[in-house]
């Protein structure tokens, strides 16, 4: 087998097999450092002198909203916050309404996390805005607010989420979120009136500010306990964590 | 004789580097895809995508970047390596260097083996990049060229090229033959 000729004589098949196997060594060499980065990175444990996010402890039960449904434990609402106060898990999410990796970390892992975890008591789940994509991010993230006022942020949060198209669309408006909160059954002259007061834009800043001072460098950010990711992570990455920390395998 | 040859080298040479020029244009399609892919890993923004695939979803899942950097990066830079050698082909023309064919090979097999264990992380996934099926196709295909241009349009070119190398006892014989008559 004479593949390569160069001018003065003929290359050994053997460069050819050997650039094979270099070429073969190479991309198992990428998916290998692939695996393990996927295995190891995705979340990050603080370090004892970082900061974490300052967590509202959660009102008593009997200021909560419950569950409806017959059989399946309550959950317990309070703004931002849904989960038993008890959790021994809590995952704050910095994230903004309109980044595409926080919709789409919002209709699946986040879903599935509220499914499996929120609703059996191990983990709490507390949002906090992190606004990336301006006066529209904010003027949603106000909105949610005013959705928490009604304790109903999580219907809003994910209907707003599934709804919203892309930050280059402006279809984040003043009407597209009223048109949300009537969905969602929200009281409209209490939603309107808090809206346009601007009475939660402090609470956004706030929140936006916790998150860049705690290095948050994009969205959506997790701090699992005191373990911190960034970018989309698949439910499975959440659920390997989670069961470390109700193991005690990992603090 | 000499006429057969020189149209024999003209045919040849003319598909050869039909080739060498396919592979930096290739290369550049690439670039072109990979670093659209890198601004939208870094812009944080929805990809374009062909209806029907979900791009996003492949496009900032783990597997999209190792550790902080974004395969679409490393693509990128592959493609911008594969277009480097191919121009170098283009432009040195008729004289033909296998290390630089060798090296084309070599990346263009190690992208596309990558580039298929991609795609079975989208199967996995249930999701589908058109970009990364696009950037596939374009690996693979100039993996094929960089393939023939080492067995067929390298050695056949370069064979004929040196024809007054390789058989040249023969072609001389019959040059003087011809310049008695």
């Amino acid at each position: 087998m004479n593949i390569i000729v160069i001018p003065n004589g003929k290359l050994s098949s053997w460069a050819f097999i050997a650039a094979t196997a270099i070429a073969i060594l190479a991309a198992v060499v990428l998916i290998m450092l692939g695996r393990v980065s996927y295995a190891n990175t995705d979340f990050t444990p603080l370090s004892p002198t970082s900061g974490s996010p300052s967590i509202t402890p959660m009102p008593t039960p009997s200021g909560t909203d419950a569950s409806d449904t017959l059989g399946s434990p309550p959950i317990f609402v309070s703004g931002t916050s849904i989960g038993s106060p008890d959790a021994p898990v809590i995952i704050v999410i910095y994230s903004d309404f309109q980044c595409n990796p926080c919709q789409h970390f919002a209709l699946t892992a986040g879903k599935e996390l509220e499914n499996t975890y929120v609703e059996t008591g191990k983990v709490r789940l507390i949002f906090k805005h992190f606004v990336v994509y301006g006066e529209e991010s904010m003027l949603a993230a106000q909105a949610a607010e005013c959705a928490a006022e009604q304790n109903k942020f999580w219907p809003y949060y994910y209907l707003l989420m599934q709804e919203r198209t892309s930050p280059e669309v402006a279809d984040v408006s003043v009407a597209m979120l009223e048109s949300l909160a009537q969905q969602v059954g929200l009281n409209m002259a209490t939603f309107d009136a808090s809206l346009t007061s601007g009475k939660f834009m402090e609470k956004v800043i706030y929140d936006d500010s916790e998150g860049r001072s705690l290095e948050v460098t994009g969205t959506p950010a997790f701090f699992i306990n005191r373990i911190k990711g960034v970018g989309i992570k698949p439910f499975e990455t959440f659920q390997k964590v989670i069961e470390e920390l109700l193991s005690g395998s990992i603090s | 004789m000499l006429n057969r040859r020189k149209n024999a080298l003209s045919d040849l040479s003319r598909s050869g580097m039909a080739i060498r020029i396919t592979i930096p244009i290739l290369g550049m399609a690439g670039m072109g895809i990979s670093g659209y892919l890198t601004y939208v890993h870094y812009q944080w923004i929805e990809p374009m995508c062909l209806a029907g695939m979900d791009c996003s979803s492949v496009l900032f899942s783990p597997y999209a970047q190792i550790w902080d950097i974004p395969i679409s990066l490393l693509g990128f830079l592959m493609y911008a390596v594969l277009t480097v050698c191919g121009g170098i082909f283009v432009y040195r023309q008729k004289r033909y260097s296998p290390l630089i064919a060798l090296g084309i090979y070599t990346l263009a097999l190690s992208g596309t083996l990558y580039s298929i264990y991609l795609i079975y992380r989208e199967f996995r996934m249930q999701a589908f990049c058109s970009w990364c099926l696009g950037s596939a196709i374009l690996m693979a295909s100039i993996l094929v060229l960089s393939i023939i241009n080492m067995s067929a349009g390298g050695r056949h070119i370069i064979e004929i090229l040196n024809s007054k190398h390789v058989k040249q006892p023969k072609f001389s014989a019959m040059m003087v033959r011809k310049g008695e008559s």
